[in-house]
C-alpha cells in the first residue's frame, strides 16, 4: 500500500536520479546521518535477483566474459542523468548501455541493480528482467543491451 | 515481458517472451527465461555468416527491466 504523496515521490526521485553532481542531504537534529548521493548511477547485472533489503548475486567476468563487476567502477554508467523527470511516480533511463560478450556467459542474467559511484557505493534500485536470459544463451560476440527507456523505475509503492 | 533479439548480420528480429518456444518458466524464480537460442527465429540470409570462431550467429539482445527503491546499504 502506497503511503507517500505522489508529488513528493516525484520530487524526491527526480532529485535523486536526474542530478549529475554529488549532493548531500543533511537531516535535522535527531534525524540521523547526512546522506550523500554520488552520480553517475551504474547499472549492474545479476544472475540472482536481489530484494528490497539484500543485494543479489552479481554477474562476474569469469562466468560472463565482457562484463565487469564490482563497486564502484563495475557495471556501466547510466549517464549524467540516469532517469528523466519522474511523473506519476515513474520514469525511464535516458541512456542506452551495451556489453559485448567475449565468451559464453555460463551464468544467465535474471535481474539488475542500480548503484551510485561513491567509493563505498550505495544500492538504490533493484528489479528483475521482464524476461530473464538463461545460462550459455549469450555467446562470444553477442551484445547485451538496455535501450533508452528499457528500464522503468517506479516509486509508486513507497 | 520480453527480450528483443536481432541478428547483428542480417537483422532478423524476434521477440522472446511467454509462449515463445525459446522461453521456459522458472518456477523457483517466478520468472520467464530465454533458455534456447536455437529456438529463436533467424531466417538466415545468404550473406549472414556465423562468427568464424564460435560458429554462432552474433545476436543483439535488448533487455527490459522494472526497478524500484532498495533499502540503501554499503557495497558488498
Amino acid at each position: 500500500m502506497a503511503m507517500t504523496d505522489q508529488a513528493l515521490v516525484n520530487k524526491l526521485l527526480s532529485a535523486l536520479f536526474t542530478s549529475s553532481t554529488t549532493f548531500t542531504i543533511t537531516p535535522g537534529t535527531g534525524g540521523g546521518s547526512a546522506f550523500t548521493i554520488t552520480p553517475p548511477f551504474r547499472l549492474h547485472l545479476f544472475s540472482t535477483t536481489g530484494s528490497s533489503t539484500a543485494t543479489g548475486t552479481e554477474n562476474v567476468a569469469g562466468t560472463s566474459p565482457g562484463y565487469t563487476s564490482g563497486y564502484p567502477s563495475g557495471g556501466l554508467s547510466l549517464g549524467s542523468s540516469a532517469f528523466g523527470t519522474f511523473t506519476s511516480g515513474a520514469s525511464t533511463n535516458g541512456s542506452a548501455v551495451t556489453w559485448t560478450a567475449t565468451g559464453t556467459w555460463t551464468l544467465g542474467v535474471a535481474g539488475v541493480e542500480i548503484w551510485d559511484s561513491a567509493g563505498t557505493a550505495v544500492r538504490y534500485l533493484w528489479g528483475p528482467l521482464s524476461t530473464a536470459i538463461g545460462a550459455s544463451v549469450v555467446v562470444n560476440s553477442d551484445t547485451v543491451s538496455f535501450a533508452i527507456g528499457a528500464i522503468s523505475a517506479s516509486g509508486l509503492n513507497w | 515481458m520480453t527480450i528483443h533479439i536481432s541478428c547483428q548480420n542480417c537483422g532478423t528480429f524476434d521477440i522472446a517472451g511467454p509462449g515463445h518456444p525459446a522461453v521456459t518458466f522458472d518456477e523457483a524464480a517466478g520468472q520467464h527465461v530465454l533458455t534456447d537460442r536455437t529456438a529463436l527465429r533467424h531466417n538466415h540470409a545468404e550473406d549472414c555468416e556465423p562468427h568464424p570462431e564460435t560458429g554462432h550467429y552474433p545476436l543483439h539482445f535488448t533487455f527490459f527491466a522494472a526497478v524500484g527503491p532498495a533499502e540503501t546499504g554499503p557495497a558488498t
